[in-house]
């Protein structure tokens, strides 16, 4: 199976968890259960490491009467249907977000631009397959946004669908975000 | 005069994010039916979807025993979503979207009901209703 666009170490973190050929599986399988994606986010979706395998952590119970904002609804989910591919290109992690972008799949989105910011990597934010997303979705963006320029690493949205644009019009973000046409173009921007 | 309005759909769900799909569902089949190009459909989708957002988040603060019920009406002139809930009343005059360049994720539900909707009240709720809303899209 061909590994394009992965790092050596990016395929090591993961190797290590999985075993090479199965970690080259899940990334490109990327049918985002919380097993089948990036290392980076193993630790987030709430995978423990039991006797040299990773396992789920159970789903915690709801918790009611919690915090309310889109970006941090009142409940914790730690698997996620979410299809989502997460590919590094040297220091910057493209980030490939599938199907509706809504409040219930916005926490596990939210989830992985962070993390890869975290890891100190640039996002580029792939919408072309994106449906529908609505303001708690693009409340996500902005906060990967503004963590990236606090750490002064690269934010971008590429191959923004029609949908997802008509959204960022009526909110002018498409005045903030670099909007590529493609990743080859945003990598030949730099910026 | 008074405009007879035909319901095109009512869809009552407990006020949980992952039923979100069924409401925007229902707002593009009634939109469709109607005879709303994709694009209105989608931004009617859009407002619809906020508002809904907005009483999950707002009116019930994330308790997931809520119930939302969604009426689509339909006239000549219009189509009329209503969204009725059970929360405690929500006061009109707190109501009121961010700045657009005041950049920060959060607070663009209001501002994308209102861009798409014509008309968007607050009517006095029916008796055991907490809220009903009225967005009205006026289509020619």
């Amino acid at each position: 199976m061909a590994i394009t666009g992965l790092t050596s170490r990016a395929i090591d973190v993961v190797g290590a968890a999985f075993g090479r050929e199965r970690a080259a599986a899940n990334l490109f399988t990327a049918k985002g259960r919380s097993y089948g994606c990036h290392a980076l986010s193993l630790r987030s979706f709430g995978l423990l490491r039991d006797g040299g395998a990773w396992r789920k952590r159970k789903r915690p119970p709801l918790v009611g009467g919690l915090r309310g904002c889109a970006a941090n609804p009142p409940y914790i989910r730690w698997e996620t249907d979410l299809e989502y591919q997460v590919n590094i290109q040297g220091k910057i992690a493209v980030v490939m977000l599938t199907g509706d972008i809504d409040l219930y799949y916005t926490p596990d989105a939210r989830r992985i631009i962070l993390r890869c910011l975290t890891e100190k990597h640039g996002v580029l934010v792939d919408l072309s397959g994106v449906t529908y997303i609505d303001s708690s979705g693009i409340a996500c963006l902005v906060e990967g946004y503004q963590s990236a320029k606090q750490q002064q690493l690269r934010f971008g949205l590429i191959g923004v669908s029609e949908n997802a644009m008509n959204v960022l019009r009526l909110t002018r973000l498409d005045q903030v975000f670099p909007v590529h046409d493609s990743l080859a173009a945003a990598l030949q921007n730099g910026g | 005069m008074t405009t007879v309005m035909e319901c095109l759909t009512e869809l009552r769900f407990a006020a949980r994010a992952e039923h979100l799909q069924d409401l925007r569902a229902a707002v593009r089949t009634a939109a469709r039916q109607r005879g709303c190009d994709e694009k209105l459909t989608e931004q009617l989708t859009l407002a619809v979807n906020e508002a809904a957002m907005n009483i999950i988040q707002h009116a019930y603060r994330g308790l997931p025993t809520g119930e939302i019920i969604l009426e689509i009406l339909n006239n000549d002139t219009a189509l009329v979503f209503r969204l009725l809930d059970f929360a405690a009343p929500v006061n009109c005059a707190t109501l009121k979207p961010r700045a657009l360049d005041d950049i920060r994720p959060g607070g663009l539900g209001l501002h994308l009901i209102r861009a798409v909707m014509d008309e968007v009240v607050y009517l006095p709720p029916p008796p055991g209703v907490g809220n009903l809303l009225q967005m009205t899209k006026h289509i020619a």
